[in-house]
């Protein structure tokens, strides 16, 4: 239960804090404008004194994290990404690669059905043998 | 906010400070810096940014948990409350740091030769 709600619980736990962030901002902006402070004074004091609003959130959200799984699907995107960004060279090694896996299967395919498997319908393929006729006629 | 004059605290140092402030009574994160300060006299100025991540990782742990309410001023805020695995854990780090730093007193209590 906990995992499904730290899975699908993220969204809010990250909205949570935002807001919580947003209000400690606000109170203290507030706070310093009852003191005499001008609103954009007041605004920048406070911003300074909390330092980075992203950051912090971003700190926040990494408690969270699932490090094995979220990482590895971080990867995966990156190398998405590093895909796009070479289409030629992508489509080049994909294209090999599609290749090679396709000649690979063919090959091995027919060497399955002409050496490895044994004929279809014979009991015992080392007893199989040729017969040929001969005609008198051809005798010089 | 990093004089010469200040100095990071240890690991672990706000989480216990929040935690026993917690204990007092549910305070949200706002109230919490205000607190800290309040209650050692301005000698402890926390570092906003780095109450909410530590907050969050209490949350995590279940050592407090947080529910939407109103302040005092009226004002919509996230208040935070010390759950019972939180109120034994903040004892556990209450004896080792007094340990800690009863050690530490010795030693620099040391005469001279």
């Amino acid at each position: 239960m906990r995992l499904i709600d730290r899975l699908f619980g993220r969204g809010r736990i990250y909205q949570n804090l935002s807001e919580e962030i947003r209000a400690h901002l606000d109170e203290r902006i507030e706070f310093l404008m009852a003191r005499g402070m001008s609103r954009a004074d007041a605004t920048a004091l406070a911003r300074r004194a909390f330092g980075n609003v992203t950051n912090v959130v971003e700190q926040g959200r990494d408690v969270w994290e699932w490090p094995t799984v979220e990482s590895f699907a971080m990867d995966a995107r990156y190398a998405l990404r590093q895909l796009r960004r070479t289409p030629a060279l992508s489509a080049t090694i994909i294209l090999t690669l599609a290749i090679g896996i396709a000649a690979t299967t063919t090959v091995f395919s027919w060497a399955r059905t002409v050496l490895l498997n044994p004929l279809p319908g014979a009991g015992d393929a080392g007893r199989i043998m040729a017969l040929e006729t001969t005609t008198s006629s051809r005798v010089p | 906010m990093a004089d010469d004059a200040t100095r990071d605290l240890f690991p672990g140092a706000l989480e216990m400070m929040v935690l026993r402030l917690l204990k007092q009574e549910p305070l949200h994160g706002y109230a919490l810096v205000q607190r800290i300060q309040q209650a050692s006299r301005n000698l402890l100025q926390v570092e906003e940014g780095s109450l909410y991540p530590a907050l969050q990782r209490l949350l995590k742990d279940g050592l407090v948990s947080a529910a939407w309410g109103v302040s005092s001023t009226n004002r919509r805020v996230r208040v935070y409350s010390l759950t019972r695995a939180g109120a034994r854990h903040l004892t556990n780090e209450i004896s080792s740091f007094e340990r800690m730093f009863q050690g530490i007193s010795m030693i620099l209590a040391l005469e001279d030769r």
